[in-house]
């Protein structure tokens, strides 16, 4: 059965490919989608690694509700063994999801914007490669990896 | 901190070296603050052909060398990289309007 990341990814590959006159609004849900499938991946990590327990358990669901945004993108920026390439890409996906959700923008980039540049549908499928790069990456981490990573995804550090 | 202007160059050189110069067309920067408020080098890449375009593996290793570098010259900016080819299909079918005109006001 496929997870939920994998059909978040496919819904953000249909919503990129569309060819229904939508304006920006399906490419940016596509690019916003894309960035949620790599957070919700990491999120069932940590619940998976962290709680230990079924889906349906409390337990789980706290740890999964308690990946944060910002935090994540810290924790993977400032770590030698994540950086690269997940936290780059994370880091990306997220710049372009916050574009995506709320800016009045054409495009993410301020000079293309500035210049009234549109926002293409390879861009968008461009992010979604990139999540199901990074999904992939966090997929194929030996179990002691993951543990790790799960850790310090939820874990705050003092400073 | 090195010289920005030199920084760019150097980064200009590496995409070269990683894509081919001859496949790239142009390479814009912009500094800016991203929506974390910390600080970053928009890169907007366009190559000569939508074939050209890297993959996200190649999209990613050329991040780590660009982040890298400028590291290494003690600069914070994190570099976000956008591709776009010539001969790339953009569809006005994308284009949005806000409402912000006037005639449009009732909607405001």
């Amino acid at each position: 059965m496929a997870t939920l990341p994998d059909n978040m990814l496919a819904t953000a590959e249909l919503l990129s490919s569309v060819k229904t006159p939508l304006g920006s609004a399906a490419l940016r849900r596509s690019v916003s989608t894309a960035y949620y499938a790599l957070f919700s991946r990491l999120a069932a990590l940590c619940a998976g690694r962290i709680a230990r327990t079924a889906r349906a358990s409390e337990s789980f669901k706290t740890v999964y509700r308690a990946l944060d945004h910002g935090p994540a993108l810290k924790a993977l920026g400032g770590h030698a063994e994540f950086r690269s390439p997940l936290g780059d890409i994370f880091k990306r996906l997220q710049e372009a999801r916050h574009w995506a959700d709320y800016s009045s923008d054409p495009h993410p980039a301020p000079k293309k914007a500035a210049d009234g540049i549109l926002f293409t549908r390879a861009e968008a499928q461009e992010f979604v490669a990139l999540s199901r790069e990074a999904i992939e990456f966090v997929d194929t981490l030996a179990p002691d990896a993951k543990q790790r990573l799960a850790v310090i995804l939820v874990a705050r550090s003092r400073s | 901190m090195t010289d920005q202007f030199e920084i760019e160059r150097e980064l200009k050189r590496i995409i070269d070296d990683n894509l081919g110069a001859e496949r790239v067309s142009s390479a814009s920067m912009t500094s800016y603050r991203d929506h974390a408020d910390e600080p970053a080098l928009s890169i907007a890449v366009s190559m000569k052909s939508a074939e050209d375009i890297p993959g996200a593996r190649r999209q990613s290793a050329l991040t780590q060398k660009l982040r890298e570098a400028l590291t290494e010259h003690g600069d914070p900016r994190f570099p976000y990289l956008y591709f776009d080819a010539l001969d790339l299909d953009k569809s006005p079918d994308d284009l949005d309007d806000f409402e912000s005109s006037p005639d449009n006001s009732e909607r405001l």
